[in-house]
């Protein structure tokens, strides 16, 4: 059950929760003078980590039928660990006060983080169900 | 877990704009207040935000006074009339306190939108247990 999809998918989620844990930030200190706001990247790390090159894009190899168990789980111990980076953005100027913190795109942020996470969660509930009926034990 | 430091996050911001709300509310309640236990008249206040580094969130460092000289008005007859017949009224705006409140408000709507997603957020996370 812990192949590949699996742990690319707990990487997204935990990518997801630190950059929403940045927005909140953010959104807390949007009247704090001299505020610069944080940002997270993880986009490209999880690609790394997943093994993917440019060639390949966004495509995750199918899992095979048949296929030997080092090539789907274990393989993931040889790439580069997953590490999302957490930047302050320094060189923008917004208001006066030096805060950098924009309300609309920090609640967009905001909107499209939690539609992300609730969609990947939603996901791997599904495939623990199908596991679940699979087993038998429902 | 990231989502429930997010939900104390904005619960720092809640924290800190409902102060704001209040310091706004005592600055109108005193905009013609010319005596105070301090002497002369109400001076207004101002909430001092800083970024949280401990906790990660906002905090209220202090609530501080705005030492902008008071508005003096043309007033012989009132008891506090200075011996030039001037009045020295608090150096709260109407105008500003609103505006004041409005960004508070805002902001504490926004926050209560962040603890809404993390609820929404730690409640997928909660199915993928019942499957």
């Amino acid at each position: 059950m812990i192949d590949h999809l699996w742990e690319v998918q707990k990487m997204a989620v935990a990518g997801l929760s630190k950059r929403f844990q940045a927005v909140s930030e953010n959104l807390a200190n949007i009247n704090t003078p001299g505020y610069q706001r944080k940002e997270v990247l993880f986009e490209e790390a999880l690609r790394k980590a997943a093994g993917l090159t440019q060639e390949e894009e966004n495509r995750l190899p199918l899992a095979r039928s048949g296929e030997d168990e080092k090539e789907t789980g274990e393989g993931m111990s040889t790439r580069p660990p997953f590490a999302p980076v957490e930047t302050r953005v320094t060189d923008e100027e917004y208001r006066l006060d030096g805060n950098n913190v924009d309300p609309e795109i920090e609640m967009a942020k905001l909107a499209e983080t939690r539609l992300a996470y609730n969609a990947t969660m939603r996901l791997m509930a599904k495939r623990a169900e199908m596991l679940r009926i699979a087993m038998g034990g429902r | 877990m990231k989502v429930f430091r997010a939900i104390d996050t904005a619960a720092s911001g809640l924290t800190a704009h409902r102060v704001m709300m209040d310091v706004i509310s005592e600055n109108l309640a005193n905009v013609n207040t010319t005596r105070t236990p301090e002497g002369g008249p109400y001076r207004r206040k101002v909430p001092v935000f800083s970024e949280a580094l401990s906790q990660a969130g906002v905090e209220v460092r202090e609530i501080a006074q705005d030492e902008t000289p008071p508005r003096l008005q043309y007033e012989p007859g009132h008891p506090d009339a200075d011996e030039r017949g001037y009045v020295a009224y608090p150096n709260v705006s109407v105008v500003r306190e609103m505006a004041d409140m409005m960004a508070a408000s805002r902001a504490y709507e926004a926050n209560l939108e962040t603890v809404k997603s993390a609820k929404s957020m730690w409640e997928s996370a909660i199915d993928l247990l019942k499957g």
